[in-house]
């Protein structure tokens, strides 16, 4: 009995430390090839804005926070900060190249992680009302290039739907009858998205994607 | 031990897959009733399950048979098939017809199939060009669903359906996507509405799959 006890209490803190998430939060603490840093580039009508999200890989998988002196630094705009789960900075700059640095105190750096954000546009519909049977017409400024293009809708009252199109050609036409309603009886709003894609950028285990999108909302009458 | 496992084997061999409709009340028979039809002709085909078997199709025996009547038209009894057992027969475009099941004191007869309604593509008034978007209109729209698709060479473009048919549709230039060869080619339109009823005379056990469409096509010349 005396060595039960004796074996629960000696368990008891590795059970406890097991339970922590391996108790590594802090940067400082992994090094540069243990850890992952996923960003995203996302130009917006007034600017782009930079997400980053570091993280350990196994088995110390879980968020980082920047600590000891790293830094994420998007070259010639200034660092990223805190911004609740992730580090984030937002750049006036609406398209064009992006370089981007994780600079570390205690361990190799990450550098010159070049992304390349697709020109931006414009999104114009034609009318913010229409009846379910009637077209949807979207128009942009054409800019064929390396990204990819795609339309998405989505609502409470529909389907989500991603589409893909083959060519960036400054103009969809979403056909009446094309998009599912829940309530065939009621107003529809759905928001009618159109982004551009570009090819996705690596260096080592620092990744990042571009893109630019632009939104309208859209009543469907039925 | 050994006793066991062939009581097992003989409970698994002793009640074997119907293959035929021989011992089974029509009371027991379901249908799998498939039509389609262009400008020209309907297509029908039949297949007969044994209820409680999902899979095995059944054969008709001697003597029984799958009958279609057309008002005005003589009765056209449905050909067994090679392969699966499948009855079909090939009528001139209609919109409705009713499908009898003869076989004596168990014959059912007078089950009505109703298709969607039938519709023609407006002549366009060009082909397609890739860097230009392309309407196509027909007539009579309808509230059934629609499937619209071009098979081409020279372009490669996604199938799209219409949830509700406002008698037309337009690809955009953004949905031409390159195809194996190069433009101009020869592009076929196909466009499949889908919709129809089937109403079961009493007697049967069930409709296991019905499925009725309207299926038109359109060459057009396909231009860079």
């Amino acid at each position: 009995m005396k060595s039960a006890v004796r074996f629960a209490l000696l368990a008891l803190p590795l059970t406890v430390a097991a339970c922590r998430d391996n108790g590594i939060d802090d940067s400082a603490d992994v090094s540069t090839r243990d850890m992952q840093v996923v960003v995203a580039v996302n130009g917006e009508a007034d600017g782009t804005v930079v997400r980053a999200h570091p993280s350990a890989l196994l088995p110390y998988s879980g968020r980082l926070t920047l600590t000891g002196g790293d830094r994420l630094v998007l070259r010639g705009e200034g660092e990223l900060r805190p911004d609740g789960a992730e580090y984030a900075l937002k750049s006036p700059r609406k398209s064009g190249s992006f370089v981007l640095d994780l600079l570390r105190a205690h361990d190799h750096p990450l550098t010159d992680l070049e992304v390349v954000v697709p020109p931006p546009f414009t999104l114009t519909a034609r009318a913010l009302r229409v009846r379910w049977s009637e077209p949807i017409e979207l128009t942009w400024e054409a800019a064929p290039g390396e990204h990819v293009t795609s339309i998405e809708w989505t609502g409470a009252c529909t389907k989500r739907v991603v589409r893909p199109l083959a060519a960036d050609a400054g103009a969809y036409v979403v056909n009446g009858g094309e998009v599912f309603r829940v309530d065939p009886s009621a107003p529809c709003p759905v928001t009618f998205s159109i982004t551009r894609t570009a090819p996705g950028r690596s260096m080592r285990t620092l990744y990042a994607t571009a893109k630019q999108t632009r939104t309208v909302e859209i009543v469907l009458d039925p | 031990m050994k006793r066991a496992l062939l009581s097992l084997a003989l409970v698994g061999c002793g009640n074997p897959e119907p293959r035929d409709t021989g011992g089974l009340a029509t009371s027991e028979l379901s249908l799998q009733v498939l039509v389609e039809a262009d400008e020209l002709e309907t297509r029908i085909a039949v297949g007969i399950y044994a209820r409680g078997y999902t899979y095995a199709r059944l054969d008709l025996l001697p003597g029984e048979r799958l009958v279609v009547r057309v008002p005005g038209s003589e009765p056209i009894a449905l050909e067994r098939t090679a392969g699966l057992a499948t009855y079909a027969a090939k009528l001139a475009a209609v919109g409705s017809f009713e499908l009898d099941l003869e076989r004596g004191a168990q014959s059912v007869r007078g089950s009505v199939v109703e298709l969607p309604p039938a519709f023609a593509f407006e002549i366009p008034e060009r082909g397609i060009e890739l860097t230009k978007p392309y309407t196509l209109r027909w007539s009579p729209a309808s509230e059934a669903p629609m499937k619209l698709w071009i098979a081409a060479p020279c372009v490669a473009v996604a199938e799209r359906t219409l949830l509700h048919d406002p008698g037309a549709f337009t690809w955009s230039a953004a949905d031409f996507g390159r195809g194996r060869e190069p433009a101009p080619c020869t592009a076929t339109i196909h466009a499949k509405r889908a919709g129809g009823t089937l109403r079961l005379a009493p007697g049967f056990a069930g409709v296991q799959l019905f499925r009725a469409e309207q299926l038109r096509a359109l060459g057009v010349l396909a231009s860079p």
